[in-house]
């Protein structure tokens, strides 16, 4: 940095000596020589702090990292569970210094007096009840750095003889707008509370969470499928009242040493029966478990939320529900897919949709069917169907088209990449008379074909080459969809062959 | 013991087996004689429970796997409903190709009731494999899995045996890589299929109608008492007829007569179903 190796941070040891971040290391060297090293790491650090900000979403699910070394949590509303906002405060600390951090913690009614006081103030607590004069004269003891303005702007703020906010707070504020940017202004009125911070650390929040906390940890598997099931009771009405149904759930596990361990589980039609839920999510735990759910010292916060909700009216039920009516059979068969699915993986468990292309690998797609049907027709060849699949569709299962009687045969089995085949024909553009595919010979004793099938012309020019299909037979009675894929002459003076499928 | 004395104890016994299978059985099923035993047989077996189709050499397993596809659509047709699910693994799917939407549909599937499941191991096939026999959504549930016989012994097809029974789904399972004299299981219908050759009357014809559905097979067990004899070494021709959803007997082929010989009025044909 500068030219020069720069020291970014000194312990108290090192700051006793007169050492202090952004003097180079030589001059460092020069006055202890015998000073210990360590290589900053900056994405490390930022890793760590946003590891940090998912451990303390166990207070409050609104916690978000505070660059580059802090962490803001929203704990409007959350203080009663912990005793009292003295009580919730001391506990973050207490953690933190468990887990091995040297912390300083603050509450204030808003993010920027929070950030502030934490970082150049020994006060720990501002209450609610707080007056705006009373809120004054606490900014008024903080230096001017607590408004994280430019180094400009605050050598500027010195230069003036501005050192503390009180100063600022005490001069008229149209001149310090003038002279310092309205930024400096906005910034002030955020410290003492009066207006909103420009910066607003995003949370992402659930809007629907049922959450359990136990003094002692969970280590047993069976107790976590429980209080899985009583989660899902919970959160079963918050659902109801709204209206919707569940499609996405995420259970978080924090463990008592500081991990916290996610689960999800998809639903292909929005879910409301808390018995449902709770055997999807046992389902994913019980695919989990076999790679091992390391509990450690056990969980000690377990929370549900529904992240992706749709809506979903009440269905109706009939007086005499049928054995294997139409109606439950649908609903039975979305079940038996979601369970399939948490526990082979979403992905594995797919349904296919026709499509109106010619293409023979993209002429239907398989769509997982937590997921709807997709909706895009691929444009070029390289646009494979399973790009279609990753991006989770609103459109209902019912949308399957069933599509018109088609009058060429198509094989029942299709690799998924054509392989490639030598193949002798008599003339260069015939049916060809044997080929060796996976070394083995095979000859051609009966065809039907070609059929041409050329790659979309409002693609690239360079995609594709023309396919000639045909359905043969070899001696065996195995049936083959080979293709020669250019034309002759045309399009390529060797045209190479490829077996598409097998029936 | 006495001559007599045995044939009571067996009779004994066969009686309370009777009784507890009977137990398990939703709905017994008609034993129906048409005309040919070996239709019979399958049609029979394909009501419900567990069935074995293996191929005959390990190049003829998309053979097999179409049977057991044409099996279960007979299957939903008599059931009038029901869903399809197809389970392939990782490993089949890569030698063999994945089932093609088109060509299912070209065998007279629907699609929207159609899933595709793909595992990763024979193990997690036989799981899905249980649990979609179990749902009662399902009409007919095919795997395709490369089975050890230390992993499919009796007790786990007898699971899967109860399992279909429960839910009034067939079960078709189609072993791929090992031969079957090395299995033993509670299946109620053991088929051997291959591929069946085409008739070499003319140089290079083309193809048969039904070209994808015809097969050689051979029954290797079946329901016994029922039907009488089965002969495992005899080879039937068998043809699947999309449209109707049944099956038919492969009848030796008729080749359209060349142009220029056929007669100016086509003759009404009579119709041999």
């Amino acid at each position: 940095m500068k030219g020069a190796e720069r020291l970014t941070s000194v312990d108290a040891g090192a700051q006793r000596l007169g050492l202090l971040p952004g003097m180079a290391v030589v001059d460092a060297r020069a006055r202890r020589p015998s000073l210990v090293l360590a290589e900053a790491d900056p994405k490390a650090d930022a890793a760590l702090v946003a590891a940090l900000a998912d451990w303390s979403r166990r207070f409050t699910p609104l916690a978000a990292p505070d660059p580059p070394d802090g962490l803001l949590l929203d704990v409007t509303g959350a203080a009663h569970l912990f005793g009292g906002e003295a009580a919730l405060v001391d506990e973050i600390e207490a953690r933190l210094r468990r887990l091995g951090f040297a912390a300083r913690a603050a509450l204030a009614p808003g993010p920027a007096l929070a950030r502030a006081l934490a970082r150049f103030s020994d006060v720990k607590l501002v209450s609610d009840a707080a007056t705006q004069a009373e809120l004054d004269a606490l900014v008024a003891a903080l230096p001017i750095d607590a408004l994280e303005l430019e180094a400009g702007t605050l050598a500027g703020m010195r230069r003036a003889g501005l050192d503390s906010a009180g100063d600022l707070l005490a001069r008229p504020r149209a001149p310090l707008a003038a002279r310092f940017g309205q930024e400096a202004l906005t910034r002030l009125d955020a410290l003492t509370c009066r207006g909103r911070d420009p910066i607003t650390p995003c949370f992402e929040a659930p809007a629907f969470i049922a959450e359990r906390r136990f003094p002692d940890g969970l280590t047993r598997r069976e107790d976590v499928e429980a209080t899985l099931e009583r989660l899902a009771a919970d959160l079963c009405p918050l659902l109801e009242r709204a209206g919707v149904g569940a499609r996405r759930l995420e259970a978080v596990f924090y463990r008592v040493d500081g991990a916290v361990k996610r689960l999800a589980a998809g639903t292909s039609r929005p879910l409301r029966d808390p018995a449902r839920l709770a055997a999807l999510l046992n389902e994913r735990l019980a695919s989990v478990a076999e790679e091992g759910l390391d509990t450690g010292y056990g969980f000690d916060v377990l929370r549900l939320s529904a992240i992706e909700v749709e809506n979903a009216a009440p269905p109706q039920t009939a007086l005499v529900s049928p054995d294997f009516g139409v109606g439950a059979d649908d609903r039975d068969l979305a079940d038996l897919l979601d369970r399939l699915g948490a526990r082979l993986g979403l992905r594995r468990v797919q349904r296919l949709h026709p499509r109106a292309a010619h293409l023979p690998e993209c002429a239907v797609a398989a769509a997982p069917a937590a997921f709807g049907a997709p909706e895009r027709i691929p444009q070029k060849l390289t646009d494979f169907c399973d790009e279609d699949a990753r991006r989770p569709m609103e459109r209902p299962l019912e949308s399957l088209r069933v599509f018109p009687p088609q009058e060429e045969m198509r094989p029942l089995r299709l690799f998924e990449r054509p392989e490639p085949i030598e193949a002798t024909a008599l003339v260069p553009d015939g049916p060809p008379l044997r080929f060796r595919w996976r070394r083995v010979l095979h000859e051609v004793v009966a065809f039907e074909g070609p059929e041409r099938i050329a790659p979309p012309w409002w693609g690239a020019a360079q995609d594709g080459l023309t396919r000639d299909y045909f359905h043969v037979q070899d001696r065996d009675g195995q049936l083959f969809w080979l293709f020669r894929e250019g034309l002759y002459a045309t399009e390529t003076a060797a045209p190479r062959w490829f077996v598409h499928g097998l029936s | 013991m006495s001559q007599s004395g045995l044939a009571e104890r067996i009779g004994f016994l066969r009686a309370r087996i009777a009784a507890i299978e009977a137990r398990d059985r939703a709905a017994p099923a008609p034993a129906r004689k048409g005309g040919d035993e070996f239709l019979d047989a399958l049609l029979a077996a394909g009501r419900g429970g567990l069935s074995e189709i293996f191929p005959f050499r390990p190049s003829d397993a998309p053979a097999a796997a179409a049977f057991a596809l044409a099996m279960a659509l007979r299957a939903r047709a008599v059931r009038g409903g029901g869903a399809l699910v197809f389970i392939v693994e990782d490993l089949g799917a890569r030698e063999f190709g994945l089932p093609y939407g088109r060509g299912l549909v070209g065998a007279g599937l629907d699609l929207s009731c159609f899933a595709l499941v793909r595992a990763r191991r024979p193990r997690e096939t036989l799981w899905a494999m249980e649990e979609a026999l179990r749902s009662s959504a399902c009409a007919a549930v095919v795997a395709e899995s490369a089975l050890d016989p230390r992993l499919y012994d009796l007790s786990v097809s007898r699971r899967l045996l109860l399992a279909a029974r429960r839910g009034g789904a067939l079960g078709l399972l189609a072993p791929q890589g090992t031969e079957a004299a090395r299995f033993s299981s509670a299946a109620e219908l053991r088929v051997e299929v291959a591929a069946a050759p085409p008739p070499v009357f003319v140089a290079r014809p083309p193809l048969a109608p039904f070209a994808p559905f015809r097969w050689r097979l051979r029954l290797l067990k079946a329901r016994a008492g029922v039907f009488g004899e089965i002969d495992p070494s005899q080879w039937r021709g068998i043809v699947f007829d999309p449209e109707r959803a049944a099956f038919r007997h492969a009848f030796p082929e008729r080749l359209p007569a060349e142009a220029c010989d056929r007669p100016a009025a086509a003759p009404p044909r009579r119709r041999r179903a």
